[in-house]
């Protein structure tokens, strides 16, 4: 009964108010809205309302409508619904409907297909339109709209019209021409013959427009830019008519005659003048007039003057007028406006390369620049110092980017110091220095230190025998007023002192220290919440290396050690249990097994140039997996095979049982206990299998018979190992040495090299309890993971027979809600066939899975693509995504 | 290139018209970023900030941010001279151009930019032929 009424009522009020609100009186509303939630319930009331008249076909208010919606769009709500009645507006016939509804394509459109060949008709028609007016807006929306195929059906109206006769059509034109050959680079050539008459031009929209386009078609191909050489002298005429024109009102901006097309035309003159001594000739004159009469003290004229300089130091040109440019910059550097200083350094930055010591003579000022309250300006100057250092000046430029690094941002952090460690490899006049200085960054840059840095510093130290006393007294010093808060120092500090302790000791370290001391400093560190894990990790094994190295205080090692075998971190629990087996059962090669670490080889710094690419893993206080195999690797206890004692029959003979059926208790198994941290990779390259070999005949020739069970236990000494490694290969010993990341380490391939033999089962079958399940169910092709985002993670798996490949994804819920009613669906190019399972359920618990067998019959062998779409019940509400999987291993296909 | 020009007030997005086409889905997180970037510098800093692969200029209007994000080559100089001629274009067709032309008259803050910039490039420095055809358009439509 209530709902009878309530539809009487709507078609009451609907009748009461026939037409739709205007877009004013919408934007008051929503304005006076007092609250997020009133608006929304504005917004929603007015989208159904224009909804339900997109529905009836209403032609009559549909512009308001979509203006509405435009509105709407802005201020973030979904208003795709509202694409095809702007595709209705622009075949409209009114000029006003056009007109929004070319701005609501603009705005509104997606890369959907459909309609983008509905507008490519609609342009069509109305590029060919009587009045100049609709060609001019079709001609503005080509230009910011187009794709490559309507770049190829709409190229030769818009060359038609290039060469038309009126400047306004002409000018749009020419942007469209730019917008095409950006997509389109072979329709460059169609272009050609109407571009070149636009130089010949009165009007400055067209001018500008067509040296735009001049610009970018010698970017884009060599054969232009020979073939345009030939204007330069017109070129040049029209600037000069420019600079000597006088007064005129239109073009007059601060009493500068048209800045930006003289903008546009040094820019073109840079590019048909780079590497040219004839081009350059001809412009040198010019240049010289541009950056002596132009008036500094506004921003226009210093516009102007930037775009001189970076012409002048572009081209081949005079001495003379290269000394005039550079002083230019240095004039800019003391300006008192931001934006000119920030201008000043990016352009040092961009020809430092070309004459660097005109830029060393702006040095001290660039200094300057590093106290710079501005972020951009120092962030410039940060760079530009590091391309001015240099073998005489590293001394005082290090002084001054060491301070900078102690103030920086922490976003500077990571990379500067980074460059530092890069530019002191490079120029360090000596070792001693080269160590200060590695230090003092690390000191510098507190938690913000990348990885790469602290294995930099660490490596150098092991390399210099000579300085590895002082090294080692300089960090005890550190170490024993250090603030706890930052790792990276501490990680330094203890990977020394752990391996030369015994210089710190007899002292050779200009310290005297206690051993009592050192005792002290190390309880504070493991028992601190402010050391991270993988400090913790550090400290542990280097207090262990002591225990080599100490006399008196080997016991109160122990106890400490021993008191980690029950950490709540299973990593440092693993660790406390091993080594204190070496103060009971293996005492004996406790000594052996702690040896020195030999010296590092190889170029230091391989890890920075990976850097470059700005991801940096800083390794401050959070705790990220990747972080903690960094010692493992380091000192690799992961390698030397101590077995954890607590954990091992049971899993790894079930594990021994899946892989070939051997009896428990049968044969002498040696067993390798990796880090949990490590992973299977199927990337390993080949010669890793030398190290493998490697790495098995040295657990197969020691054999020690020391344990009575059915396993044996098989101690190796770091040392020992690394000899064996670095004698094969000593790149792959870096590898596993300095990378942190997992998937690199040497001992991975040693769990899959023998899955390939199961029968190999007699005597050296290395187990890992972590990655043998892996790699069982790990097929050929690596897997990918197609999508992770909104609280859901899809894993593919591949096998491949013949032409059909065979999808297994895995659904997992990663959010903290149930999911129900989910829905994969997915779409491939026509080529192939693609056959859907049904999923293993549609719903899902938190952090529960759910699986589907997808299976892609690809009989051409083309590469797999794949569209797929999303969506699932979570919290009462629905989830919907879509997206394309482009990133299917190539194996699929090949 | 210019890729895009938002104005803000007060934080929020007022205006934002884009030159080159990217999928809509994703303007109102560039926009979030970029405006929060903007605000947090001071008044008297460096008007450029780096954003990935573009250059932010943004330039105060009053209680109005201005901001384009163009390409690294372009000039960053005679981009914030172009959000002074923009402005001026705003003032001499209004009258006398205020936020609440931003809010009322938002198409024509589009109509205005597509006669100055088509496809992220300058087409007319010239403010007189930029307003011409709009206000031909005008006399016309109100006759």
């Amino acid at each position: 009964m209530s709902s009878i009424k309530q539809v009487i009522n709507d078609a009451v009020e609907k009748v009461r108010q026939p037409n739709p609100i205007r877009l004013r009186d919408l934007i008051r509303q929503i304005r006076s809205a007092k609250t997020a939630a009133e608006e929304r319930a504005v917004v929603n009331r007015e989208c159904a309302y224009i909804r339900l008249t997109f529905r009836e076909e209403d032609s009559v208010w549909r512009c308001r409508n979509v203006a509405k919606l435009l509105y709407i769009h802005m201020l973030g709500y979904p208003a795709h619904f509202g694409q095809m009645e702007c595709l209705k507006l622009i075949a409209s016939p009114r000029f006003t409907d056009k007109r929004i509804g070319y701005l609501g394509a603009m705005l509104l459109l997606d890369e959907r297909q459909d309609v983008h060949l509905l507008i490519t008709n609609s342009l069509k028609n109305d590029l060919n339109s009587s009045t100049q007016f609709v060609q001019g807006l079709a001609l503005c929306t080509l230009g910011a709209i187009a794709s490559p195929e309507m770049s190829r059906d709409l190229a030769g109206e818009v060359e038609r019209l290039l060469k038309s006769s009126n400047a306004y059509i002409r000018k749009k034109a020419a942007v469209c021409a730019l917008r095409i050959i950006l997509k389109v680079p072979e329709l460059m050539e169609m272009f050609l013959p109407a571009t070149r008459s636009l130089l010949s031009e009165k009007n400055h929209g067209v001018l500008i427009t067509g040296v735009t386009l001049i610009t970018e078609m010698c970017l884009q191909s060599p054969d232009m830019l020979a073939h345009f050489k030939k204007i330069v002298p017109n070129l040049v005429r029209i600037l000069k008519n420019l600079i000597m024109a006088g007064y005129s009102p239109e073009h007059d901006v601060q009493g500068v005659s048209d800045p930006f097309l003289q903008v546009k035309i040094l820019k073109l003159l840079r590019i048909l003048g780079c590497g040219d001594s004839d081009a350059s000739e001809t412009m040198n004159d010019i240049l010289a007039q541009v950056a002596t009469n132009t008036e500094s003290s506004k921003n226009v004229g210093n516009a102007i003057l930037y775009e001189t300089v970076l012409s002048i130091m572009d081209i081949k040109s005079e001495s003379g007028l290269r000394v005039l440019a550079i002083n230019i910059l240095g004039r800019f550097l003391l300006n008192a406006d931001k934006n000119i200083r920030y201008v000043a350094l990016n352009t040092l930055l961009r020809v430092v390369h070309a004459d660097n010591s005109a830029v060393q003579r702006h040095r001290s000022t660039i200094l300057e620049c590093l106290k710079d309250a501005d972020i951009s300006i120092r962030k410039r100057a940060m760079e530009l110092c590091f391309a001015l250092i240099n073998g005489n000046n590293i001394r005082t430029m290090m002084k001054e980017l060491l301070t900078f690094l102690e103030n920086a941002e922490p976003e500077f952090k990571a990379t500067c110091s980074s460059k530092c460690v890069l530019a002191a490899e490079k120029y360090s006049p000596n070792v001693r220095w080269h160590i200060d200085t590695l230090l003092k960054v690390v000191e510098a840059a507190g938690n913000h230190v990348p990885d790469d840095v602290v294995s930099s510093t660490i490596q150098l130290i092991s390399e210099t025998r000579a300085e590895q006393a002082y090294a080692v007294g300089e960090l005890w010093r550190h170490l024993s007023v250090a603030q706890l808060e930052f790792q990276p120092m501490i990680q330094v500090s203890t990977w020394c002192i752990g391996e030369f302790g015994d210089l710190l000791l007899n002292g050779q370290a200009d310290v005297t220290v206690e051993e009592t001391q050192i005792i002290e400093i190390y309880q504070k560190i493991l028992w601190s919440s402010q050391c991270s894990i993988t400090t913790k990790e550090y400290a542990l094994t280097s207090l262990m290396k002591l225990s080599a190295r100490l006399n008196q205080e080997v016991g109160s090692i122990q106890q400490v050690v021993s008191a980690f075998g029950s950490h709540l971190n299973i990593e440092l629990q693993q660790r406390g249990i091993e080594y204190s087996q070496l103060f009971t059962r293996h005492n004996h090669m406790r000594g052996p097994l702690l040896e020195r670490m030999p010296p590092f080889e190889g170029v230091r710094g391989s890890g920075t140039e990976g850097e470059k690419g700005g991801v940096a893993i800083t390794n401050g206080l959070d705790n990220s997996p990747d972080n903690q195999s960094l010692l493992n690797d380091l000192s690799s206890p992961n390698n030397n095979n101590n077995i954890n004692s607590t954990h091992e029959n049971n899993e790894s003979n079930a594990l021994l049982l899946l892989l070939g059926g051997i009896e428990p208790g049968e044969g002498d198994t040696v067993q390798a206990s990796t880090s949990p941290a490590t992973s299977t990779t199927n990337t390993t390259p080949a010669p890793r299998s030398t190290v493998n070999a490697d790495i098995l005949d040295l657990l197969g020739l020691e054999p020690g018979p020391t344990a009575p069970s059915s396993t044996t236990t098989t101690s190796t000494s770091p040392a020992q190992l690394s000899h064996t490694n670095n004698s094969s290969s000593p790149a792959l010993l870096l590898d596993g040495l300095l990378n942190n990341t997992p998937s690199t380490t040497t001992t991975t391939t040693t769990g899959i090299a023998p899955l390939s033999t199961p029968t190999a089962n007699s005597t050296t079958l290395p187990t890992n309890n972590f990655i043998i399940p892996q790699s069982l169910s790990q097929p050929s092709v690596p897997g990918i993971v197609a999508y992770d985002k909104n609280g859901m993670k899809l894993d593919m798996t591949f096998e491949v027979h013949d032409s059909v490949t065979t999808i297994n994804m895995l659904a997992t819920n990663t959010s903290l809600a149930q999911v129900t009613d989910f829905l994969f669906q997915a779409a491939v190019p026509k080529s192939l066939q693609l056959q859907m399972m049904t999923p293993s359920s549609t719903s899902m618990a938190p952090s529960a899975t759910l699986t589907q067998v997808i299976k892609v019959n690809n009989p051409s062998k083309v590469p797999l693509r794949m569209r797929m779409r999303l969506s699932w019940q979570a919290n009462g509400s629905v989830v919907q995504d879509q997206g394309e999987i482009s990133h299917f291993p190539p194996a699929l296909w090949q | 290139m210019m890729h895009y020009l938002l104005i803000s007030k007060d934080g929020n997005v007022q205006f934002s018209h884009y030159f080159t086409h990217s999928s809509p889905s994703s303007h109102s997180t560039t926009e979030a970023r970029v405006i929060a970037k903007c605000m947090s510098a001071d008044r008297d800093a460096c008007h450029f900030l780096e954003d990935g692969p573009h250059t932010l200029v943004f330039r105060w209007f009053g209680p109005c941010m201005f901001v384009v994000a163009a390409d690294q080559s372009e000039n960053e100089l005679m981009i914030y001279e172009f959000l002074s001629l923009y402005v001026n274009a705003l003032h001499k067709y209004f009258g006398k151009f205020s936020e609440k032309h931003i809010l009322l008259n938002i198409e024509r803050l589009h109509m205005v930019l597509e006669e100055m910039v088509v496809a992220g490039e300058l087409l007319e420095p010239s403010i007189r032929n930029a307003l011409s055809p709009i206000q031909m358009l005008d006399t016309i439509s109100s006759r």
